[in-house]
């Protein structure tokens, strides 16, 4: 299979700080949307930066589009397009500007697009960034992303804080873009809703470690919740409990691949999450 | 590199115009202070304040929003063409002070010989200063650049009486005459300012390229 992106062993730690981002192998396939999740400082954004050469990893390489992403930065950099989670513009500029300005940096940046794209957003081209909403500055950020015509569309929690309605909008508009075959879209972020309605893959990231990186379908069929009292504990296999933790009388597991007669229910992604946080192994 | 000249002088578009009055003003400023004193003086005062200012303008409104530099560097060439735009940026206030000051020399000055290799050596000043205090902005930010940027300011402002009264005190005067007539080749000079200003500047994407935002 021809993957956009593969993350080879990559590790990133920062001084004084306990945090480490441990050997994260990953391969984005083409023609899918991956979502990753996290809790806040699981190391998602962490992530993003290493992809985009904001950091350097203190191991391992990341190839993009088959070539070294440090050595070959210029030629995979103008087929990416990427949203921060904050808004990265000089808030005393405005869309149009921000569009001139880049219009001479990414070759394929298309103006028309470019106008096309704010005129769906509903954004003012001449309101300063400073007036905008954060919806309505996401949305601009998406579409100087868009506006270029990338290959990898890289996201970094750009539904967070934003309203239903404006999620929806923009989850509708990564589902077009990954319509286009040789397209790929790697969003992170903490809603797993948003997860559940546009993602293909779902991996999952818990104190710098990817903990699973599966087909949305087969999570589903993977995992299992089953919570029960302290004398039932005897029926679970250790060897399928990913996860585990006690609270309020009542011991809660999250299994996988479950071949024995415990009936669990089909965890949600929430679910998933929580149990890892709160009771990893 | 356009485009990012482009960023700042968008940033800048609210400030600029009183760099460029500054610039305009200044010489005027000093003929007031005291009439007899040389044009280069006010040459010295363009050239050290107008491109400090303007980079440490630049420096603030960036400071306003560290986000924008993270982006800088995930887009393509980003983090080499934002420093030669700097470097263009300080380069382009240093010859707009040039022109001004040639202007001011012929309204002001017309009487006296315009060569003066005492040009050229400000003209280095201004450079070498340049070449000091980007690196420092591209590594340490506004908190880096203010201990160039305060004794800067303060030692200029200490008036155009203070260089003068250096100029004119005998131990000075041989000292400043010594040095103005040992280096008298004045495209040693330029060579040497150059090459400060282009080592500046390799420092300087160095410094970026390894910068973790």
């Amino acid at each position: 299979m021809d993957y956009s992106m593969e993350i080879n062993g990559v590790v990133k730690s920062y001084p004084g700080s306990s945090f480490i981002l441990d050997n994260i192998h990953m391969q984005i396939p083409y023609g899918k949307i991956i979502g990753l999740i996290g809790e806040n400082g699981a190391g998602k954004t962490t992530l993003i930066q290493l992809i985009l050469n904001q950091i350097s990893a203190d191991s391992g390489n990341i190839k993009i589009f088959g070539m070294n992403h440090r050595k070959m930065e210029k030629d995979i950099k103008s087929k990416i397009g990427f949203v921060m989670d904050e808004c990265c513009f000089h808030t005393c500029l405005s869309a149009k500007e921000v569009g001139k300005i880049l219009k001479y940096i990414y070759l394929q940046w298309n103006n028309k697009d470019f106008e096309v794209y704010l005129s769906r957003f509903e954004i003012d081209q001449e309101k300063r960034i400073t007036e905008l909403s954060k919806g309505m500055k996401n949305k601009l950020m998406l579409a100087t992303a868009l506006a270029h015509n990338p290959d990898i569309l890289i996201l970094d929690e750009i539904t967070s804080g934003l309203d239903p309605v404006v999620r929806d909008d923009i989850l509708n508009i990564l589902k077009d873009f990954i319509a286009t075959q040789k397209k790929s879209v790697f969003f992170s972020t903490h809603i797993t809703s948003d997860l559940d309605k546009a993602a293909d893959i779902i991996a999952f990231i818990h104190k710098g470690k990817l903990v699973f990186m599966e087909e949305k379908e087969k999570i589903k069929n993977t995992f299992r919740i089953y919570s029960c009292s302290n004398e039932k504990t005897d029926n679970i296999k250790n060897s399928e409990i990913c996860a585990k933790y006690y609270e309020n009388g009542q011991w809660h597991f999250l299994l996988k691949n479950s071949k024995s007669e415990i009936i669990g229910k089909e965890p949600t992604l929430d679910e998933i999450m929580l149990l890892f946080i709160k009771g990893g192994r | 590199m356009l485009n990012f000249l482009i960023k700042d002088y968008l940033l800048l578009r609210r400030n600029i115009w009183m760099i460029v009055v500054l610039t305009l003003v200044l010489p005027l400023i000093v003929r007031l202070i005291d009439f007899t004193l040389p044009g280069t003086i006010s040459f010295f005062y363009m050239i050290i304040m107008s491109p400090l200012l303007t980079e440490y303008s630049l420096s603030m409104e960036e400071e306003k929003n560290a986000d924008a530099l993270a982006y800088i560097c995930s887009l393509p060439n980003g983090r080499r063409n934002y420093v030669y735009a700097k470097y263009m940026g300080a380069f382009l206030v240093i010859l707009y002070c040039l022109l001004v000051y040639c202007g001011m020399y012929f309204i002001f000055y017309s009487g006296k010989s315009f060569y003066s290799s005492t040009v050229v050596k400000i003209l280095f000043c201004g450079i070498s200063l340049m070449a000091v205090y980007i690196p420092v902005d591209i590594k340490h930010g506004i908190n880096g650049v203010k201990y160039i940027f305060i004794p800067t300011v303060l030692l200029v402002s200490s008036g155009p009486l203070f260089f003068s009264r250096l100029l004119t005190d005998n131990g000075w005067k041989e000292a400043m005459h010594y040095v103005i007539t040992k280096n008298e080749n004045i495209l040693i000079l330029i060579f040497v300012g150059v090459c400060v200003y282009g080592i500046s500047a390799m420092i300087s994407i160095r410094i970026m390229r390894r910068k973790e935002v």
